[in-house]
């Protein structure tokens, strides 16, 4: 899918709600097949990166935070926010092997969700999109290609190759495309102006899921 | 259901070898058992007279090896069996044989195996049992493969607070690593005070898939005061710390391309493991190797302007107008420049959210350039697209330093800007020190004066005198929990590092940033043997010749960028010898320390030297 497609691999795609990433996490997300360790540093700044550590591919998600350096659980090798290793404990009076560098992949947060690429230069930046509710997440287990053409089939607008509008009212779907077969549907309300914050969340979370069940449904058939 | 039919020929590399795959108990007289062993499935019986008998299913059910040793049973597929190891002392009076059972584990058996090798997970995975976090350092052992073509690690010491289920507090404990054939390791444990012999503990892999195994785990002990309870939840409990941490390799199978995971010297057991894999032949159960080229990034120059006579600042951004890698403070980058030059220059600005979508740095026209400067004041326009390396930290901050010293001279001022915007922002105590021969030649005034107030003084066309004098006090005046960074003329930094090392500083407090070495390198010195570990190569240095040029010539790659010992790319481990470091990068703990050398400029002090390349 977009691993051969060199422009969409510069794309930024959704890949976890912001408020999931607490201070001192670690979460596992996944990207068009490639395990992600998303961590945020203490100082609130959030990181992307291979989930994988250079030493013995143990995944990095089993490891914990420590300020602002990311420790693997195997051997205790920290790796500071540029990805590479600043400390072996086996050998704590030597440097570090130079080579011993965590792939670090460009992320942001935009309207409470975490936007990752996998190129080194990524296509500009993620889209700015209004404050959006959360509702949920549903995974359906087509490509992203075949869940936007059943979007588009459906009446929805695009707005971005991977934000989605409801044409007649407040839904935003927002894909994620897991791997070649699977993708993720993020589903938010926009808050608009004139609706009073927080006033009936929960029913327009409710409505908004109840208008989404057949796009669930058509996209699994 | 697996098809047999389609199953290629068994890796010769580990055919004819054994594989334990039951304990002795587990067919009696009159019985039968099925095992999976190398995608294979193999059936076991035992006649009413205790004869034993195997067939691999498929293929006519032909008939292959198998044997009792050491409380388990043995099964080779290949028609040529190698002779069983030896282990004498199991059938010493007084051991008892404890089998724990076989554990299913996700992943490839050559990493259950790595990982028995392996002392340094011990206080993070065994934390409290094996080892503790207050104690992480694995102290150099003895690796090597014998005539036999066993693996032996000897002299292998950790310090453990409770080394067995008959443990009654910490002790340093001695282990002696053997590996009888690729996946078949055991290991012989003596406890401090332990009385009457080592504990033997097995851990004899059954590959049943390239990425899944079943592992025997077994002992052969004295212990008389555990029961066998006791010690199986012990021995369960180590093992139950394992598996999740095994099972989460990304790679299941080994990967033995050097490229792919990075050793350190604590890992000398895998390194010669791999080697000898490679040595081998073997393929089943392995990683395919990386085709991977260097990486680098094409960049856009979006600016370039002039902050004195002879100094320009360059602006790198993406040409996909989105954000770059992030970089810590003291970076750099390679640029590669017309003409094949690739030169370092430091990142002026970095770190911080607001200019992630450039790369900043200075450059000054040297007059003696070899061509780098040249090339980028007169060569280089906007809107040429340049090719740089991936950023590369040698000169980082410690992050637990409360007070930094920032000592710039000239051109030096370019990565301590970065150190001050950084610590600036993180509001830490500091004061940045320009030194710089005129007034005229100060680079980045207006942005020092807005952005750093009060927070940095200039010393400007100072005497040699005077200049040392203010050197001494700077050093003089900090704290002794201050960090100092220095980066100017290698007059400077000198000065710098005499001074504070005069006046007593510890060297893990002082860093510096070279990019040009202080001299020309003099490889001259005497001949020496250059033994290479992982393919047993030994080649000859000799005067006037460096080790990087001497593995040129076998075509042995090794990355290198400035070979000037400055830059630290070509950082290679020291297996056997001692080197003669001739380098600027290592500090004089690591020099003295005689674990890792650069191959670009030093030597050999002993006749001999054995890298691990």
């Amino acid at each position: 899918m977009t691993s051969n497609h060199p422009l969409r691999r510069a794309d930024w795609f959704p890949v976890e709600r912001s408020e999931h990433i607490a201070a001192g996490a670690v979460v596992q997300s996944m990207l068009d097949g490639q395990e992600i360790a998303l961590w945020r540093a203490d100082d609130g700044r959030l990181h992307a990166w291979e989930n994988r550590c250079p030493h013995r591919s143990v995944r990095l998600t089993l490891g914990f935070v420590l300020e602002d350096q990311l420790v693997c659980r195997y051997h205790g090798w920290r790796y500071g926010t540029d990805g590479r290793c600043t400390h072996v404990p086996s050998t704590p009076a030597m440097s570090p092997p130079p080579a011993a560098c965590v792939k670090a992949y460009a992320c942001r947060e935009s309207a409470g969700v975490v936007w990752v690429s996998l190129a080194q230069l990524p296509a500009g930046y993620p889209p700015v999109l209004g404050d959006l509710e959360a509702c949920r997440s549903f995974t359906v287990d087509v490509s992203l290609d075949d869940a936007a053409a059943g979007l588009h089939r459906l009446g929805f607008v695009a707005e971005h190759a991977v934000v989605w509008r409801e044409r007649a009212d407040t839904a935003v779907l927002l894909l994620q495309p897991l791997d070649a077969a699977t993708t993720v549907i993020h589903l938010f309300v926009e808050r608009r102006e004139a609706v009073p914050a927080g006033a009936d969340v929960v029913t327009r979370r409710t409505a908004a899921i109840a208008r989404i069940k057949p796009v669930q449904e058509s996209l699994h058939a | 259901m697996h098809d047999v039919e389609e199953l290629s020929a068994i890796d010769p590399a580990i055919a004819n070898d054994w594989f334990a795959v039951a304990q002795c108990a587990d067919v009696p007289d009159g019985q039968a058992a099925q095992r999976r062993l190398l995608q294979r499935e193999v059936e076991i019986r035992r006649d009413a007279v205790s004869r034993l008998t195997a067939t691999v299913a498929g293929d006519a059910h032909a008939p292959c090896a198998v044997r009792e040793h050491c409380g388990h049973l043995f099964v080779c597929l290949g028609p040529e069996p190698k002779p069983l190891f030896e282990l004498p002392e199991f059938d010493q009076p007084g051991r008892r044989f404890l089998y724990m059972g076989a554990i299913g584990i996700h992943t490839g058996g050559l990493r259950v195996v790595e990982n028995f090798l392996d002392m340094a997970h011990f206080p993070f995975v065994h934390a409290h049992i094996l080892g503790s976090e207050d104690a992480t350092e694995v102290r150099p052992y003895e690796v090597e493969l014998d005539a036999r073509n066993e693996l032996w690690a000897r002299g292998c010491k950790f310090v453990q607070p409770m080394a067995s289920a008959a443990s009654d507090g910490a002790a340093d404990v001695d282990y002696v690593y053997r590996v009888v054939n690729p996946f078949s390791p055991l290991l012989y444990k003596a406890p401090a005070g332990h009385v009457g012999g080592s504990d033997v503990i097995f851990l004899f892999v059954q590959p049943t898939e390239e990425d899944q195994c079943t592992v025997h785990f077994s002992i052969s002990l004295f212990d008389g005061a555990s029961s066998a309870s006791e010690i199986l939840a012990f021995q369960q409990t180590i093992l139950g710390q394992d598996k999740p941490i095994l099972e989460n390799h990304v790679y299941k199978r080994l990967p033995l391309d050097a490229r792919v995971e990075v050793p350190s010297q604590a890992d000398a057991g895998s390194s010669t493991f791999r080697r000898w894999l490679r040595q081998i032949g073997l393929r089943w159960g392995v990683e395919p190797p990386l085709d991977s080229a260097p990486e680098a990034l094409q960049l856009v120059v979006t600016d370039k302007r002039a902050l004195t006579d002879d100094i320009v600042a360059l602006t790198l951004r993406s040409p996909a107008c989105g954000p770059l890698l992030p970089t810590t403070p003291g970076a750099h980058l390679d640029l590669h420049l017309p003409g094949g030059l690739v030169r370092q220059y430091s990142l002026c600005n970095g770190g911080s959210d607001e200019d992630d979508g450039t790369y900043a740095i200075a450059v000054k026209r040297e007059p003696q350039s070899r061509g780098g400067s040249r090339a980028v004041h007169e060569s280089i326009r906007v809107g040429d697209l340049l090719r740089v390396g991936m950023p590369k930290n040698n000169f980082r901050q410690v992050r637990t330093a409360t007070r930094s010293l920032l000592i710039a001279g000239g051109i030096g001022i370019t990565p301590l800007i970065s150190m001050a915007r950084d610590l600036q922002a993180r509001a830490q105590d500091f004061h940045l020190h320009y030194f710089c021969r005129s007034d005229t030649q100060v680079a980045f005034r207006e942005e020092l004066d807005r952005e750093l107030p009060g927070r940095w003084t200039l010393h400007a066309g100072l005497m040699p005198d005077a200049t040392q004098a203010h050197v001494d006090a700077l050093l003089q005046a900090a704290d002794s929990a201050t960090h100092c960074y220095s980066c100017g003329p290698g007059p400077l930094m000198q000065l710098v590092k005499a001074r504070a090392m005069g006046q007593g500083w510890p060297s893990d407090r002082l860093h510096f940033e070279y990019f040009k070495s202080a001299g020309p390198v003099d490889t001259r010195g005497a001949p020496f043997d250059l033994k290479l570990a992982r393919s047993g190569r030994t080649v000859s240095v000799a005067s006037g010749q460096s080790i990087v040029d001497v593995l040129r010539s076998i075509d042995i790659a090794i990355d290198t960028n400035c070979e000037q010992g400055v830059c630290g790319t070509c950082l290679c481990m020291v297996v056997d010898g001692t080197p003669d470091h001739r380098d600027q990068y290592l500090s004089s703990g690591e020099k003295a320390s005689n674990l890792q050398m650069l191959p670009c400029v030093s030597r050999s002090r002993t006749p001999s030297l054995t890298i691990d390349l």
